[in-house]
């Protein structure tokens, strides 16, 4: 396994998996460079048989829902998975929908939520990296024989600041959060 | 059959304008009878009369077709026995339409064959969500079907699944290949993953703040569709919008699409292998977003645009960074499609279908935006950028809109029904709908592993398309 320059830590796969989403979030991770994530120690794999972690934007959708967890559920141990923006935490301005089943919190273990509609793509990049630095206890990774389906541990998120968050109907209540810090796209 | 009082004009539009004329604004819209109607879909045989999109209100099927390029006519027809007569054997390009009709509204097409689900894989947990009485689910839910005809069959053809999870498009979508010897000979693309029920989340919410939901229907034409959301709500509250926000509008729509024509390239490149011919204009796309969220407070410019203009003023040191930049990057066009052509032509020229050739394409379309929103900012001419909704009033009683944009795609609609302020009904066009279909001719002949870029190269979008 090669390393990350100047990093004695292994490179690290990580899938993408876009929900039921308006592409934000997605359009934010396309927009960072290859080189970027190559820097950060990971390479972007399309294959969950492949994946270290699994990086979910966009809402689980009631159809999808099947999908999310055999993806998860392909991946092989030791595994994390990360939520980027409101969607995937909890279906964010699509909450409460007849086709959506809500987001990844309180269903598979999220090691990391990064907040924002849509986080911007250096918040993307710098949330990971505290994730990748971080000592294994401090985040959440499911190892061999682990249960996959743990709750989330709870941590209170500060309310989205900045003229443009969106109105207070769209954002989510408070989402439970166990690694990250939130930020909307506000400038 | 012998229709009364139709003239001798033998034109579909000359029919639909021999409806009652309905209050829709700022185009009329007209109720046909059921002979009419039918008459309708009889004379689009010989018509030429562009169908643009067709929806339901539950009451009635409504029809959006194109008079001219600037002249929008809806006919409508009421539903009757939970059916109406289909329009999709002239016009097979809203096929997909009445079959999201049947999936949101449990109202069938009549006399185009049985409708196969476009949306609902059997999972909501009900079926016909939109309707009043929506019904239970289906149960169990039934797989995917998708046809093998008895020919591929027995010259040996095998299928293939890719997806809902797949990296050949940004968000869900399953694709069915067909693949005959080393060739695709029929890919039957499945949608409906990233369905949100965007029309259900409206219903009732004040109109502004449904806007919030419209700026999230597709980033990738995020301005766009706020923008006819806008349009269509200002159309039938008869609210009026300032200079500076209808240029302001215009600005920000061409700079949305400078910089998604600059990302659909860096997806053709990367699709191709080409990462380091992608750095360039994913630079130039990067200093454009920058440049969106100093005027306008959002990489994305999300919940900029609402009913009655802009949500805010415009930062005046980010508008005014904005022009040399816009120079600065239209003039460096012509380099880029010469780098282009030599560092990526051998590459791309003549794959899944032409992909050098849309590649060139889309820096001439992303050259002519830049231009345009140059012109659009020297037309600013500061002042307010919203008329207050309060102080115009919401309409007490049921007012109907349409409003347009322009896409990267081509025109997107937004129709919408308002009681006191609050959406009852709302129907979006998003031209990428029709996109889907074309995947499915312009894949029959590539070898399968020309699809990655053929994918990246057609900018295919699943919000859009699913809502
Ligand atoms: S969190 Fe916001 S930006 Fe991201 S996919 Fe959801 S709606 Fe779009």
């Amino acid at each position: 396994m090669s390393a990350p320059p100047g990093s004695d830590r292994p490179m690290l796969s990580l899938l993408h998996l876009g929900g039921g989403d308006c592409g934000g979030c997605a359009l934010e991770l396309e927009a960072i460079a290859p080189d970027a994530w190559e820097t950060l120690g990971l390479r972007l794999v399309a294959v969950p048989r492949h994946a270290d972690l699994l990086l979910v934007s966009g809402c689980v959708t009631r159809t999808l829902l099947r999908s999310v967890e055999a993806c998860w559920a392909a991946m092989a141990a030791p595994k994390q998975l990360v939520a980027i923006g409101a969607c995937a935490l909890d279906g964010g301005p699509f909450r409460g929908g007849y086709a959506v089943e809500g987001g990844l919190d309180g269903r598979l273990p999220v090691a990391l939520a990064i907040s924002g509609c849509p986080p911007r793509p250096a918040l993307i990049l710098s949330e990971l990296r505290r994730l990748l630095d971080a000592p294994d206890a401090e985040a959440e990774t499911v190892r061999p024989g682990s249960t996959a389906l743990a709750a989330t541990p709870a941590a209170a998120v500060p309310p989205q600041a900045g003229p443009v968050a969106p109105p207070p109907a769209l954002l989510p209540a408070a989402p439970r959060r166990p690694l990250g810090a939130g930020d909307s796209s506000a400038g | 059959m012998s229709l009364p009082s139709l003239g001798g004009d033998p034109s579909a539009a000359a029919l639909i304008r021999t409806g009652d004329r309905l209050p829709m604004a700022p185009w009329a819209r007209y109720r046909l009878n059921g002979e009419r109607w039918a008459e309708l879909g009889r004379r689009l045989r010989a018509d030429v009369l562009p169908l643009v999109t067709l929806w339901c209100d539950g009451e009635a099927v409504h029809a959006l077709f194109m008079d001219g390029p600037d002249l929008p006519l809806v006919a409508s027809v009421a539903v009757e026995g939970r059916r109406y007569l289909s329009l999709s054997p002239a016009r097979p390009a809203v096929l997909a339409c009445e079959r999201i009709v049947r999936d949101l509204w449990g109202i069938e097409a009549m006399d185009t064959g049985a409708l196969l689900p476009w949306l609902d894989h059997g999972l909501w947990g009900l079926s016909a969500p939109l309707s009043p009485r929506p019904g239970p689910a289906p149960w169990p839910p039934e797989p995917p079907e998708f046809e093998q005809t008895g020919d591929e069959a027995a010259r040996g053809a095998t299928q293939l699944g890719i997806g809902p999870v797949q990296a050949l498009v940004a968000g869900p979508v399953h694709l069915r290949l067909t693949v005959d010897g080393d060739r695709i000979a029929r890919l039957q693309p499945l949608l409906g993953y990233a369905h949100r029920g965007i029309a259900a989340l409206m219903r009732g919410r004040q109109a502004g703040d449904a806007a919030a939901l419209a700026a999230r229907l597709d980033a990738e034409s995020g301005v766009a569709h706020q923008t006819a959301f806008a349009r269509a709500v200002e159309a039938a509250c008869g609210w009026p919008v300032t200079a500076r926000a209808d240029t302001l509008r215009g600005l920000m729509g061409e700079l949305e699409r400078a910089a998604m024509e600059l990302h659909q390239l860096v997806r053709t490149l990367r699709a191709a292998g080409l990462d380091r011919v992608a750095g360039p204009p994913a630079a130039l796309r990067e200093g454009l977003l920058g440049l969106c969220e100093r005027a306008f407070g959002h990489r994305l410019m999300m919940d900029a645009i609402v009913p009655g203009g802009l949500a805010r003023l415009p930062s005046e040191t980010g508008l005014a960074g904005l022009l040399p930049e816009l120079e600065r990057q239209a003039a460096a066009m012509p380099s880029l499609r010469r780098s282009l052509e030599r560092k990526a032509g051998r590459r791309l020229a003549g794959r899944a279908g032409d992909s050098l050739e849309r590649a060139v394409a889309r820096l001439a379309r992303t050259e002519r935006a830049l231009r345009d929103a140059r012109s659009w900012l020297l037309a600013d001419a500061g002042g307010a950028v919203l008329v207050d909704a309060p102080a115009q009033g919401w309409p007490e009683e049921a007012v109907e809109g349409l409003g347009a944009a322009a896409s990267r795609h081509g025109t997107l609609w937004h129709w919408v029904r308002l009681q006191a302020g609050h959406v009852a009904a709302s129907h979006v066009h998003d031209p990428v709908l029709p996109l889907w279909q074309a995947l499915e001719q312009s894949a029959v002949g590539l070898v399968p592993s020309e699809l990655p870029l053929l994918c990246a190269s057609l900018g295919l979008s699943v919000s859009g398309a699913d809502q």
